[in-house]
């Protein structure tokens, strides 16, 4: 109920879809795990009235929420927001970057331009995020970065070589920035999920002929524990692994990668 | 273990949660380690933890449910200059609790390991008895975090893997060594 008391968190990515959704992104459950624990949520996406319209949800409810526009692959935004949050504020406890995409495409069809636009998302976006939060961070000497990466950070897939570069890069560039910012007591860590249930996989599923969706599903049983339970993994068991890295919980964790994968990448 | 196990299910019915954490540490080169000193480390780090995880992994399968976690290393992952049967024990520990939780996952039976870096515990007393000795400033110095991580941050750790907040994390290794394994 309180491990993020008194904590501000700006996450990305976390404000295309609102409470009337048929289903939260990780960005978004993380949110409201992240409210439920007491922290000032700044709610960041390119989806504005949604974005907006989630943050009104929320403060109806009694959460101390706010949206802000970031496109994550803009430094201006990311400037803008940061120089907002230090002057509302005075402070940054918290970093989720958790904007992604993803292409089901394979290395043949894969073209220079969506390669540039997965790893400018994905990857540029992240660095941008952790230069602009880590800068306001050590003035207080502390602070907790988390960056989504993705199973496919760890192993490869019939899937997007874009996407496979992008989630590495985020991975290792996590272990340099958490050794460069340990100084200032910034930690910084992963997330690398397996399969789950978000709006980018009912997008998937609307994008593809049905016989590549079923291909696709067809990787759950792949992993140990979504086999055994018939089921993907909720966006909210993400959003508690977050919450784990970002609270003083975790104060000795940095450098590393939490793997929500039901098993899959241990086989 | 199969005594303890058999009071549980009477008095409780059921086990949710086994945490395997007895260890020892004898240190050594390798050129130096003898039989009996490989056989004690392996026998309580590595056998222990194998005969805990089957015995509650019977008793977590008659209720579809359990979590189980087991305290390796960081030297289950890295080589290290003083231990030679004590990395073997722990990276005994890190690939058999993956491949028990292969094998138990369709009982929803979760098995993590926890890998401390160096920790301020007992096992490790002259962290904190002589701060200033050459050796215990190298080890500090060479973390990035600059300290010895206490104990109670790894029992954290234990609490996130054993609740049913990482109900889907299974067959993985939550690191709590401040960055040290990164470099
Ligand atoms: N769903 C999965 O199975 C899965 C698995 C592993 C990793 N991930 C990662 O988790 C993260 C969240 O994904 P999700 O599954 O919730 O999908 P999602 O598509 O619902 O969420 C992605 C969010 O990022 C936002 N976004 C996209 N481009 C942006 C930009 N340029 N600037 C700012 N925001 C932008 C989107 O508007 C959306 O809100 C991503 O990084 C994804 O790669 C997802």
């Amino acid at each position: 109920m309180n491990r993020l008391d008194g904590k501000i968190a700006l996450i990305t990515g976390s404000g295309a879809e609102t409470l009337k959704s048929e289903v939260l992104g990780i960005g978004g459950a993380t949110v409201i795990e992240f409210c439920k624990e007491g922290a000032t949520v700044i709610i960041s996406d390119v989806f504005d009235k949604e974005g907006s319209e989630f943050a009104s949800e929320l403060k109806s409810k009694g959460y101390d929420v706010y949206y802000k526009h970031i496109d994550v692959t803009k430094n201006a935004d990311w400037d803008n927001v940061i120089s907002w949050i230090e002057k509302t504020f005075g402070k940054l406890d918290i970093l989720v970057n958790n904007a992604g995409i993803s292409m089901p495409i394979n290395l043949f069809t894969t073209t220079e331009a969506d390669w540039d636009k997965t790893n400018d998302v994905n990857s540029k976006g992240c660095f941008l995020g952790m230069k602009a939060a880590s800068a306001l961070m050590q003035k207080n000497n502390s602070g907790s970065i988390v960056n989504i990466s993705s199973m496919y950070g760890l192993v490869g897939s019939p899937y997007s070589v874009g996407y496979h570069a992008s989630k590495g890069a985020v991975r290792l560039m996590s272990k340099a920035a958490a050794i460069q910012l340990a100084p200032y007591k910034i930690r910084v860590n992963s997330v690398c999920p397996g399969m789950v249930m978000s709006p980018m996989q009912v997008r998937k599923k609307a994008n593809i002929s049905s016989e590549k969706w079923e291909e696709f599903v067809g990787f759950l049983e792949d992993s140990p524990l979504n086999k055994a339970k018939k089921e993907w993994i909720p966006t909210s068991q993400i959003g508690l692994g977050i919450v784990y890295l970002a609270s003083d919980e975790a104060q000795w964790v940095t450098g590393t990668d939490l793997v929500i994968d039901g098993g899959q990448t241990a086989q | 273990m199969e005594k303890t196990i058999d009071w549980i299910e009477k008095d409780f019915g059921k086990l949710d949660i086994l945490v395997n954490n007895a260890g020892i540490a004898i240190r050594g080169h390798v050129l130096d380690t003898n039989e009996s000193d490989w056989d004690k480390v392996n026998d309580i780090n590595s056998k222990g933890y194998f005969l805990g995880t089957k015995f509650a992994g019977k008793l977590m399968q008659k209720n579809n449910f359990g979590s189980i976690i087991n305290i390796a290393s960081i030297y289950a992952i890295v080589g290290g200059t003083l231990s030679f049967g004590y990395a073997a024990s722990k990276g005994a520990v890190r690939l058999m609790s993956k491949a028990a939780a292969i094998q138990l996952a369709p009982y929803k039976i979760r098995v993590n390991t926890i890998c401390p870096g160096f920790a301020a515990t007992p096992i490790n007393k002259h962290y904190r008895l002589t701060p200033n000795a050459p050796e215990v400033v190298s080890i500090r110095e060479s973390i990035p975090l600059k300290g010895f991580i206490p104990a109670d941050q790894i029992a954290w750790g234990v609490v996130y893997l054993a609740s049913d907040e990482s109900e889907w994390v299974t067959g993985t290794d939550l690191l709590i060594d401040a960055g040290w394994i990164a470099q």
